[in-house]
Order: C-alpha cells, then structure tokens, then sequence
C-alpha cells in the first residue's frame, strides 16, 4: 500500500518534471534557433561597428614605414566635417533630399508593376524576368564592365533626355503656372528615370511574393460581396501587402542611400581610402548612420498605424 | 485562383488590356535596351565595336568574342575549372546556408515571446543602413584574427550573418503565419523543430525563394578581393576580369564575360519563379 502511493507520489513528480523540461525545451528550441545567426552577427557586424565608433573620437592613420598612428583627438574629427570642409554637408543634403524623392516613386511603381505581372497572361514568367533584369546586371562584374563601356553610358542619357525633349514636357508645365520647385521635382523624377526604375526590381519581386500570399479566398469573398476590382485591390490586396511596403519603404531608403555611386558614399570613400583619413570617414559614416536612424524611427512610427498583421 | 483570375479577365475592357500590354511593353523596352546591347556588343566583331554613335544591330555577327574568352581563360595558369568550383560553392553554400541561418532567427522573433527580442530586432533593422566601405576594417580584422584569409569561409561567414535575410523572413513570417496554426501544432505535440521545417518553411516558401535569387546574384557576383589573395581560390568574376582587362583590344571579350556571367542568376530566376506558382496553387493554408 505504502509503495503503491509513493509510486503514485512519483509519478505526479515525473509529470511535473516533464512539464517543467518541456517548456524549457522550446525556450531553448527558441535560443538555439536564434544562436548561429546572433554569433555571426554580433563577430562580423555589431563588433566592427562598435569599433568604428571608437575610430571617430581618434586619429588612425597608417604612418610611413608601416605600422598604424593612433592618437585620442575628442571631437576633432567632426568639427573638421562642419568647418573644414565643404563637401560632406552638401553631399549629406542632396542625398536625404534625393532619397525623398526617389523612395515613394519607386514604391508605387513596382507596386503598379507587381499588381500587373500578378496577373495571368500569356508570356507572364518572359515578362517578370525582363522586370528583374536590372537586378542581374546592376550587381558586381556586369555592371563593371558595362560601365567601363562609354557608349552604353552614351545610350542611356540619350534615351531619357530624348525622352524629355519630345515630350515638351518642360512647356507644358511651365504653361501651367505651377510652383518653381513642383517643376524641379518633376523634371529631376523624369531625368533620373532611367536609373529610378533599375532600382526597382528587388522591390517588385518583395510585392510578388507578398501578392502570391494573398489567400484567393479573400478575392473570392469580395467578389460574392459584389466588389469591384478597384475596391478589392484597397480592402483585400492593399492590406494584406503593408508589410511588405514597409519592408520596401525601409529597403529602399537603405538601398538609394548605401548606393556606392551617390555623392554621400564617394565622398566617404575617397577621405577613407584614397586619403586615407579613415577616422574621418568614420565620423562622417556615424552622423548620416544617426539621420538615418532617426527617419526609420519615425517610419516605424507611422507604420504602426496602417500595417495590418495577418495573426493580430 | 484561376476561377478567380479567369473571371477578373473577362471583366476588364479591351482597352484596359491594351493600355497594360503598352505600358507593360515601353517599360519593359528601357529594362531589356541594356540587355539587349551587352549582347549584341558581344556578337560584335572587332570594327564593328567601336562605330559612333553605337549601333543597336550587328551587320557581321561573330562568335570570335566568345572564343577569345575562351582562349583568354584557358591560359591562365589555374584551370577555369577550379574559378568556377569556387564561385559555385560560394554562391550556392551561402544562398542555402543564408536562408537557413536566416530563417531559423527569423522565426523566434515573429513568433515567440523572450527577453531582449524587441532589442534584437531593433539591432538588426539598424545594422542594415550601415552596411558598407566604412565597417570593412573593422570587419576585416575580424576576418584576419580568425584566421580565414584565402579560404571560402571569409565571404561565406559574413554573409551568412547578413540582416537583410532576417529581417524579410521575420515580416513575412509574421504577416503570413497564424498564431493559431502554430498553437494547434504545439498542442498535437509537434516540436519547436518540426513546427519550423514543415509548417513554416513550406507556408512562406514564396519569401525564400525569393530571398534565394538577391543571395545567388549578390554571392555569384562577389569577388572576396578583399581577403582572397591565393590564385587558386579567387573567384569566377575575379578571374574574369583579369582575363578580360587587357586594354581596348579586349572590349569584345569583355562583353561576351558579362554575358557569360549573367546566365546563371537567369536560370535561377527562372526556375524559382515557376516554382513559386506550384506551391501557391497547391498550399492549403488560409
């Protein structure tokens, strides 16, 4: 009888036992899942940021003969981005002044264009790879070469300023009495056509993937409902890919601005290794770092208002 | 989803097809104009080459631009081969083991509860705007002190630690997996492990396969210059290039490489794009 309880006695525990590794096991699942990329990380990117920063407050330059030269110099090197010199400052505006614009221009075309190529026509997949092309070419050797190659330089200005004579485009809007700086606007979005949607490709295929989650169902319960197409792509598509527009907003931003052809990037290429002045460089990488920081912050912000979650 | 697709055609007016098809048609026209040239440049014989203004179609085309590369290639002291094997390995290592890395991380932080998880994916969406020249010393340190300069690990390791990856899995995840699915599969005993292999992978199949065609193309194009200094384990585009950068004379070459080196993402494209349709037909979700 005394066994027979004590038996009883144990089992409880055992059950509880179980229970307690149980939820251990998925908080470690749940740990072990995140570890390798946290390790990776924090080795190759969060380390070597942290001693980026550290480069900012000094003065690390190679001396002759070898070896590096390093000395605690405070804030010096960002009061020589603000006085000293002219370039940073000017690059840092035109940059945030052109990703303003670039960003919801590209946005909404490659949403335009994933809607389309979501659809079913005969020659779609020929179509889709034309769109993601540029994403091909645009990356590393391809583009090195085509770059290198003047002509085709040559043939793409001349594509879009053709484009824009034609078009009288200019007359039309000056005849319209608007406001000088809608007019440059206008015209810059127009001039940098060709390089704008390049940019998009990434951002059309991000909008695909979104629209092919899209449960059918949804479309199909609008239409008993006797939506028309134009209101199921604002209640049914339009909600379901927010997600995937703020990834695209924030991918954009990133990607228009890390671009290692805009003036922003050259200039800190140039003092970094061509002066090699690299703790100015880093000075320079930290503030627009900070701006950048800040414009996502608020982007987050705002999102939070219009993203819809599927699981909330 | 064809019933739907089917009824939505019928729907629109002729025009409307008509005014997508253009639209789809001029804008399709400046995405293939540089395509189209890179490989006509590449048909080009030599005088043809360097006619001003450049010229859109070929009067003699000739396949020597593609035999001098290949002349060019098998010179070089290390066999093509092994370029290749480098590159692919590369390419093809770090685009499954970057969405496998990414993925795993992914998933804990769309969907489970734990200390420091908002801080993490904070750190994570900030990082990425600082990609770039300016952690490359840092980074390159970092690479050094461990140890693997000259070897596949030095592009495949940071690259598997990329943001980017995370941070499109953890949205996709959350947008499109329901809390409820993921409880229904804890109550029936599934583990952590298997809720991830077979509930969610196969439901955002769409988002990896996606991810898997940037990964290819950014890990196919990279050259690792930074780190690679052994001949034989250079890259394909490293190699490439000094095969190609011989001058003016070498023009036609060149552009036969740039489209030699285009095909591969295509082809990836291609087939993953055709099997993302297959799963979202067959996906019973939702």
């Amino acid at each position: 009888m005394e066994n027979a309880t004590e038996t009883k006695e144990m089992r409880v525990r055992k059950k509880k036992m179980r229970r307690m590794t149980e939820v251990q096991r998925r908080s470690r699942a749940g740990f072990l899942f995140v570890l390798p990329f946290t390790i990776g990380f924090l080795s190759f990117y969060l380390q070597p940021l942290l001693t980026s920063i550290g480069y900012t407050f000094r003065n690390v330059q190679p001396k002759k003969g070898g070896g590096v030269s390093d000395t605690w110099i405070g804030l010096g090197n960002y009061q020589w981005l603000f006085t000293d010199n002219a370039d940073y400052p000017k690059a840092l505006l035109n940059c945030f002044k052109d990703m303003l614009i670039n960003t919801p221009v590209i946005i909404i075309f490659s949403l335009f264009i994933a809607v389309i190529l979501n659809q079913k026509f005969r020659g779609r997949m020929f179509a889709r790879a034309i769109f993601f092309m540029p994403v091909i070419i645009s990356s590393g050797l391809v583009m090195g070469i085509m770059n290198g190659d003047t002509q085709m330089a040559e043939v793409q200005t001349d594509t879009s300023s053709a484009i824009f004579t034609a078009s009288g485009m200019v007359e039309i809007l000056e005849g319209m009495n608007l406001p000088e700086t809608i007019i440059s606007v206008f015209t810059s979005i127009v001039s940098q056509i060709f390089d704008t949607l390049w940019k998009c490709g990434i951002q059309i295929l991000l909008f695909l993937a979104a629209l092919q989650s899209v449960s059918p169902s949804l479309y199909e319960a609008a239409k008993i409902e006797g939506a028309s197409g134009w209101e199921s792509f604002w209640k049914v598509t339009f909600p379901n890919v927010t997600p995937i527009i703020l990834v695209n907003v924030i991918y954009t931003i990133i990607d228009t601005i890390t671009d290692s052809s805009n003036q922003l990037m050259s200039t800190i290429n140039s003092t970094a290794f061509d002066n090699l002045f690299y703790s100015r460089a880093s000075a320079m990488a930290w503030i627009f770092f900070v701006i950048l920081i800040a414009l996502i912050g608020v982007i987050f912000l705002i999102s939070r208002s219009f993203v819809v979650y599927q699981s909330k | 989803m064809a019933k739907v697709s089917s009824k939505r055609k019928i729907n629109r007016s002729r025009g409307g097809n008509f005014a997508m098809f253009l639209f789809l048609f001029i804008y399709g026209m400046f995405m293939v104009l540089p395509l189209y040239y890179a490989v006509i440049s590449s048909i080009k014989p030599l005088n043809e080459l360097f006619i001003f203004p450049p010229r859109f179609y070929v009067t003699n085309p000739t396949i020597s631009n593609y035999t001098t590369m290949i002349r060019l290639i098998s010179e070089s002291r290390v066999p093509f081969s092994r370029y290749l094997f480098n590159s692919v390995v590369v390419a093809v290592g770090g685009t499954i083991g970057g969405i496998i890395v990414g993925s795993l991380a992914a998933y804990p932080l769309a969907k489970h509860k734990f200390t420091g998880k908002s801080i993490m994916y904070n750190i994570i969406v900030w990082a990425m705007m600082f990609r770039g020249e300016v952690v490359s010393t840092p980074q390159f340190l970092v690479v050094a002190g461990l140890g693997l300069i000259n070897t596949y690990w030095c592009i495949l390791l940071p690259s598997l630690s990329g943001t980017m990856g995370v941070f499109l899995m953890r949205q996709f995840i959350e947008s499109n997996i329901p809390d409820s699915i993921i409880e229904a599969a804890k109550i029936d005993g599934a583990t952590e492990g298997y809720i991830f292999w077979k509930i969610i992978m196969p439901n955002v199949k769409p988002a990896w396969l996606t991810l898997a065609i940037f990964s290819f193309t950014g890990m196919w194009n990279s050259t690792g210059s930074e780190y690679i200094y052994d001949e034989p384990m250079k890259m394909l585009p490293t190699a490439m290039n000094q095969a190609v950068s011989g001058g003016i004379s070498r023009t036609g070459a060149a552009s036969a490489v740039a489209v030699f080196m285009m095909i591969p993402p295509i082809l990836l494209f291609i087939i993953s794009q055709s099997s993302i349709m297959e799963t979202m037909s067959t996906s019973g979700l939702k």
